[in-house]
């Protein structure tokens, strides 16, 4: 297998009473075996929307087409309601962001990831225990069984995201869609779930579908990026070439809106200017535009199509070919 | 900016290998419930009494002294030693009856809440989980079945089907599920929006299974809480009927057809042991049974 997942022309309208809106329009992308792929961009910019329309997570209003999902070589796209129930979970997880509430408060930590393995590995009772207790320990808690026994409500947010984690790998998924999973987390606390979720990888040779909007997570954690904009991938490279040659003003400007350590005290950071754009009034041409500081008048009447700058390197700017990065 | 400068920011923030901080075993939610369940002596004192009245209804042939059907010879005797709280207009043992109708107005009570509790729950699951015009549907006719006067519709049933227990206990029912229904489906509008229900999908869980085992147990509180006053509410339903000669039929005794021995004057002002008595278990009941409400609601509130 090649990729354990590829999304080709992925639209996604809700339907609203102001019109359709498409907070992800046309995109294309795919994740190979043991890859972590992140999704970054600001609030609004379509990346959770993107995560959960892959397992069709969407719920009512939300309509998923054109375009083709394909996870784990099998078609998602065409699946039925209960075909497509077998893929979630087994085939490609998911860890949300708000560890505080992705577990049920009434059942016990046991409850919740017996339910999960009897689903997904077929065990049951004590088989199914003995299995919980060693998802804890790879998820980094250390007095398992003790911890089976306890509510949500008795655990702090770090160790809830570890539970969530662990009910995620029952299934022993070829890919984890990780929303923001360390977004609501403190620092050190992240730093401890990055990590995890790299061991992950390395020792199931899981691949991690990380959509964040922190660039230092990308920096920890990413092979390859996708920088989206207004529902539209601008940019899609790997890792080191983003943050050396970043090619979209719109990637740059994020780049230096995040502070370096080896800024003086008296840095100051710079912002873009305006606010992504209200889905349902995007400008005309280049969605970025009105925010860009090179937008010429091309950008303002066509819109540009996400182009190879160079190998392996995509990008949805008129002016990436003419002038190179600074 | 380079990418190197990145990865030292994040490697900064890198605390070593995982140090997850454990906690104290926690107290279980049951546990916490019943201490604040025992936090109200009324509660306790309604419980008390309720656990009393239902072992009196089990054990109801051996405490009551007399046969609750034997006719003797004096009508409407006053309390004497042989029968502590008189004999009826036919001649039955007070006491006798008193204590073999605690089984009548129990069995109503929990009974009718059992199946209108369940009813009403599978409705509001239903209409809330799958919306639209399921939704809709069920809700007018929710609304349609609040609208009814139910005592008129419960008489006129009665009437035309003819009284028993039975009866009686399908008829509540029939006219009480809609306020568990509307109770449960605002409750699961608002769970089925929560997190835990799409990492449930997300880890591929169907909708019985989320429904039954994820979201039910959520609103198990309020269901709970509306239930018991619906016991007493029942019960007190089943000796109105009684009393209007629609319930419980004699000979069976209810404390509801036990009271309307005194809808005349005379039994009224001259023989209080004839009505006294019923009237009195039927407050007592139903204050005893509505305490335990109040207690269940401050203990099953996750805001409490």
């Amino acid at each position: 297998m090649k990729h354990v997942l590829e999304i080709e022309e992925l639209t996604v309208t809700f339907r609203t009473e102001n019109g359709d809106v498409r907070p992800v329009d046309d995109i294309s992308f795919a994740v190979r075996p043991g890859e972590t792929v992140c999704i970054v961009g600001e609030s609004g910019s379509g990346k959770s929307v993107t995560s959960l329309a892959i397992l069709n997570l969407l719920g009512k209003g939300g309509e998923i087409g054109p375009g083709r999902i394909r996870l784990a070589g099998e078609q998602l796209t065409e699946k039925s309601g209960a075909e497509l129930r077998k893929a979630r979970g087994k085939d490609a997880a998911m860890i949300f962001q708000e560890p505080m509430t992705t577990l049920n408060p009434v059942l016990t930590i046991g409850d919740q990831l017996r339910e999960a393995i009897r689903l997904h590995a077929g065990l049951r009772g004590k088989a199914a225990n003995a299995y919980a207790a060693e998802l804890l320990r790879e998820a980094g808690i250390a007095r398992a069984e003790q911890v089976l026994k306890q509510y949500p409500h008795s655990l702090s947010g770090g160790m809830r995201q570890r539970v969530v984690i662990a009910m995620a790998i029952a299934g022993k998924p070829k890919l984890l869609i990780a929303d923001e999973p360390t977004t609501a987390l403190d620092v050190t606390v992240q730093a401890q779930i990055l990590a995890l979720l790299k061991r992950l990888r390395t020792d199931h040779d899981t691949a991690i579908l990380l959509i964040t909007h922190d660039l230092g997570v990308v920096a920890e954690m990413a092979d390859r990026v996708l920088v989206m904009y207004a529902g539209q991938i601008v940019e899609e490279t790997d890792v080191f070439t983003l943050f050396d040659r970043p090619l979209h003003p719109y990637t740059r400007g994020l780049m230096k809106a995040v502070p370096a350590i080896s800024d003086g005290p008296d840095y100051r950071l710079e912002a873009i200017p305006g606010s992504v754009p209200d889905i349902g009034r995007l400008p005309q041409g280049c969605r970025f535009h009105p925010r860009c500081p090179a937008a010429a008048d091309r950008c303002r009447g066509e819109m540009p199509t996400l182009t190879p700058a160079a190998p392996a390197h995509l990008v949805r700017c008129w002016l990436a070919g003419q002038s190179p990065a600074s | 900016m380079s990418h190197s400068e990145l990865r030292l920011d994040a490697a900064a923030m890198h605390a070593a290998e995982p140090h997850p901080t454990q906690e104290a075993a926690p107290e279980n939610g049951l546990r916490q419930a019943a201490r604040r369940f025992a936090r109200h002596r009324l509660a306790v004192l309604g419980l008390a009494v309720t656990v009393a009245l239902a072992l009196t209804a089990i054990l109801a042939p051996w405490l009551m002294p007399h046969s609750p059907y034997a006719v003797t010879a004096q009508f409407s005797a006053p309390p004497s030693a042989s029968h502590w709280l008189g004999t009826d207009q036919v001649g039955r043992d007070v006491l006798s009856r008193l204590i073999i109708a605690a089984r009548v107005s129990l069995i109503v009570g929990f009974a009718t809440v059992a199946i209108y509790v369940a009813f009403g729950t599978l409705v509001g699951l239903v209409s809330a989980y799958f919306g639209g015009w399921i939704d809709a549907a069920i809700m007018r006719l929710t609304d349609m079945f609040l609208a009814f006067p139910f005592m008129m519709v419960i008489l006129v049933i009665v009437s035309a089907v003819g009284a028993s227990l039975p009866t009686i206990i399908a008829v509540i029912a029939l006219f009480s599920w809609p306020s568990v229904a509307l109770l449960v489906r605002s409750n699961v509008l608002s769970l089925k929006a929560q997190d835990f229900v799409t990492a449930g999908r997300a880890l591929g869980y169907g909708t019985p299974r989320l429904l039954f085992r994820h979201i039910l147990p959520n609103t198990a509180g309020p269901i709970i809480v509306n239930a018991t006053f619906g016991i007493a509410s029942a019960i007190l339903s089943e000796a109105g009927l009684s009393f209007l000669g629609m319930g419980v039929q004699p000979p069976t005794a209810s404390w509801g057809n036990m009271l309307s021995e005194a809808q005349s004057l005379t039994v009224l002002t001259e023989q209080p042991w004839l009505w006294v008595p019923a009237g009195s278990m039927l407050l007592v009941t139903v204050l005893a049974i509505n305490f335990v409400g109040d207690g269940l609601r401050d203990a099953l509130d996750p805001k409490a």
